[in-house]
């Protein structure tokens, strides 16, 4: 993938930049918002991962400017804030998704891979992975055929994870979109939801579908 | 900072603002008399002289017609009867005979004129009785059939003092508006800049560091007592802003440097002794976990000047608590159960208040975990909320060990632990952070005693 790194401190930027490219991306860096819209509105990128404050135009009106040019490159912001206005500030502005700093690599891995395949604007009404399927309409879910029941918040997770099958799905990400929580809770209660809706869709069907990863998340695959 | 130069109490008069204003109204109501002062001037004039042109027109014209009647010696003996018995004010007559010998009258003879004229006699002629001062007269002149030509005149002066008078009025008129306005406007002024005085030395005073100063205002309520106000309002505000920020900084210093010292103890440590591998990535796990742990007190402690700073309140929305409250009833269930603990969730529906969903989904979470943390397998959490008259009441209890009353008000500080709690983990910032959030959407919080355990009650 071709990233847009903009990000003004050197270590920082060093060491996503680095990160990207041993997993095999191509990284653009600029260490301001100025030089980051040049190469915005004049590159082509798969993400843009913008830091919320670079010197001579911050990262908002970067985003808000490369917009208005018809950028329509998913956009993940940095931000050392995290508070609540900040975040909707990021999203007005036109961002797709948001990190709060410091973050672990593996984070921002999932995020930028979840963002570049984005899955078109879902007409869909089934999901499927291997012999699991999920009907969105009925809002049933059955293994080879055998119905599974879920309790509602087992049924979101399990569809967040199937709309990004094949990718791996962090702990954050997943209180982010199911639980609408942005904030860190001190309970496992991402772990022992994910334990219970694995008894409930790998148990008894031989070759599991869903995998932890370990230091990143989850990831539901269909098996070889 | 700069001050301004000092200048003089009436020089700083002249400059306020109200007495600009005075100034202003002043001149426009000058300008709005003088108006009316030219009216009133012209109006009067024209008046009176119609007034006098009509007089003498119908003198001259009855004396025509007895001219009609008697010819030039009848009206020669009719102007000298009138000239001796006058009964309509000073008149003056010319009665000229064809060959222009004057006939009659109190007046040089001059070259006819028909119609109204005005005009001064010739010194060289007695001035006509009665004031002696030459005057402007104004006359009707009339050619008779027979050529003769008469005149029939009177003293403008009439005309004259009036127009006099009417100047005199306005001249006193407006000097005495101009003196009151001048008068008025430097006692509004002094008045007025006397309380921006105040206003200017309270906030020089808070600028010095006396952040306690306020305004005192004068009762009037009115726009000047409605700013200052405002203005000790927004101090008020500052002040807790910035006690905020101090109570940040002292709480930074005071408990993030004991970790701080244990990171760098780790690592030096492991500098000196760690000689595999192994130990180095032990070594470097525990610094890892030391510095997550420091990042989390410290944006835990953002949060919560963050939220006691209420900036907040201005994204606040319409919020389904009774939702709220469920779908955190169901996100705990499953880790409740398995800490074998028993998680009752009792919810009224239909409450609904106006807040920050985040926050209030993260006090609500601290205050499940605290209960579920702190009490040991086989207690009962139960969450609940209650619509009462009063507004929404929200309350987390447990049946576990509770805390002694002495201590209810203190576990909201920042970085207070019961001494039971010191070997387990936490930052000790959860229940500050769960009164501000409280604080911010105007509920208030306090601890109840069950027996056995606590209930964490949270009402309007």
């Amino acid at each position: 993938m071709k990233i847009l790194l903009v990000e003004d401190d050197k270590q920082t930027a060093a060491y996503i930049a680095k990160g990207l490219r041993e997993h095999g991306h191509v990284v653009d860096q600029a260490d301001n918002g100025r030089d980051g819209l040049y190469l915005a509105t004049g590159e082509k990128y798969d993400v843009m991962v913008i830091d919320r404050m670079v010197p001579i135009m911050d990262g908002l009106s970067l985003v808000k400017a490369a917009r208005a040019s018809q950028v329509r490159t998913p956009v993940l912001f940095l931000t050392t804030m995290g508070g609540v206005d900040d975040r909707v500030a990021g999203f007005d502005a036109g961002g797709d998704d948001y990190l709060v700093k410091p973050f672990a690599f593996a984070e921002l891995l999932a995020r930028i891979g979840a963002l570049a395949r984005r899955p078109p604007i879902a007409t869909t009404t089934t999901l499927a992975v291997g012999d699991l399927e999920m009907d969105l309409l009925a809002r049933t879910v059955t293994r080879a055929g055998k119905r599974i029941e879920l309790l509602a918040q087992e049924f979101k997770i399990l569809e967040y994870l199937l709309r990004h099958a094949g990718e791996v799905v962090t702990r954050t990400m997943l209180l982010e979109k199911v639980w609408d929580f942005h904030f860190d809770p001190k309970t496992n209660i991402v772990e022992t939801h994910i334990s219970r809706l694995r008894s409930k869709i790998d148990k008894g069907f031989g070759r599991p579908l869903l995998h932890t990863v370990r230091g990143a998340g989850y990831v539901v695959r269909a098996p070889d | 900072m700069s001050s301004a130069p000092p200048t003089s109490t009436l020089t700083r008069i002249l400059r306020s603002a109200s007495f600009r204003l005075t100034l202003f109204y002043a001149t426009l109501f000058m300008a709005s008399a003088g108006a009316l002062f030219a009216t009133v001037y012209w109006t009067a004039t024209a008046a009176m002289q119609d007034d006098m042109a009509a007089v003498l027109r119908t003198e001259a014209f009855q004396l025509a017609e007895i001219h009609r009647r008697g010819g030039l010696p009848g009206l020669a003996d009719q102007i000298t009867r009138r000239m001796n018995f006058r009964t309509r004010g000073p008149i003056f007559y010319l009665l000229q005979a064809p060959n222009r010998r004057v006939v009659v009258g109190n007046l040089p003879g001059m070259p006819p004129v028909n119609g109204v004229v005005d005009f001064v006699p010739h010194s060289d002629t007695p001035a006509p009785d009665t004031d002696g001062e030459r005057t402007k007269l104004r006359g009707f002149g009339l050619t008779l059939p027979d050529g003769a030509f008469l005149l029939v005149a009177q003293d403008s002066a009439r005309l004259t003092d009036m127009q006099a008078a009417i100047v005199r009025a306005f001249a006193w008129a407006s000097g005495l508006t101009l003196l009151l306005a001048i008068a008025g406007g430097a006692l509004l002024g002094s008045s007025f800049l006397r309380r921006i005085d105040t206003i200017t030395r309270t906030s020089r005073a808070i600028m010095e560091g006396d952040l306690s100063a306020r305004i005192p205002a004068q009762g009037t309520q009115d726009e000047i007592d409605q700013l200052i106000d405002n203005l000790n309002a927004m101090l008020a505000r500052i002040q807790q802003l910035m006690d905020g920020l101090r109570q940040v900084s002292s709480d930074v210093a005071h408990d993030l440097r004991t970790p701080l010292g244990r990171l760098r103890q780790q690592l030096e440590d492991a500098r000196e002794r760690a000689t595999t591998t192994a130990d180095y990535a032990a070594a470097t796990d525990a610094a890892i976990a030391e510095a997550d742990g420091l990042l989390e007190t410290f944006s835990a402690l953002l949060r919560i000047a963050q939220v006691e700073a209420g900036a907040q309140r201005s994204a606040f929305t319409e919020i389904d608590l009774s939702a709220l409250m469920r779908s955190i009833g169901e996100a705990y269930q499953p880790s409740a159960e398995d800490g074998g603990h028993t998680l009752e969730v009792r919810i009224d529906d239909g409450v609904q208040v106006t807040g920050d969903r985040q926050l209030l989904a993260q006090m609500i979470s601290n205050l499940a975990e605290n209960g579920l943390r702190h009490t040991p397998a086989g207690s009962t959490v139960s969450l609940s909320l209650r619509k009462t008259a009063g507004g929404p009441a929200i309350e987390v209890a447990d049946n576990g060990p509770g805390i002694p009353p002495a201590e209810h008000d203190k576990v909201f500080d920042r970085f207070y632990r019961l001494d039971r709690s010191r070997s387990t983990a936490g930052s000790g910032l959860g229940l500050a952070l769960v009164k501000a959030i409280a604080t911010l959407h105007g509920f208030t919080i306090r601890l109840e005693e069950r027996k056995p355990g606590l209930g964490v009650v949270i009402t309007r």
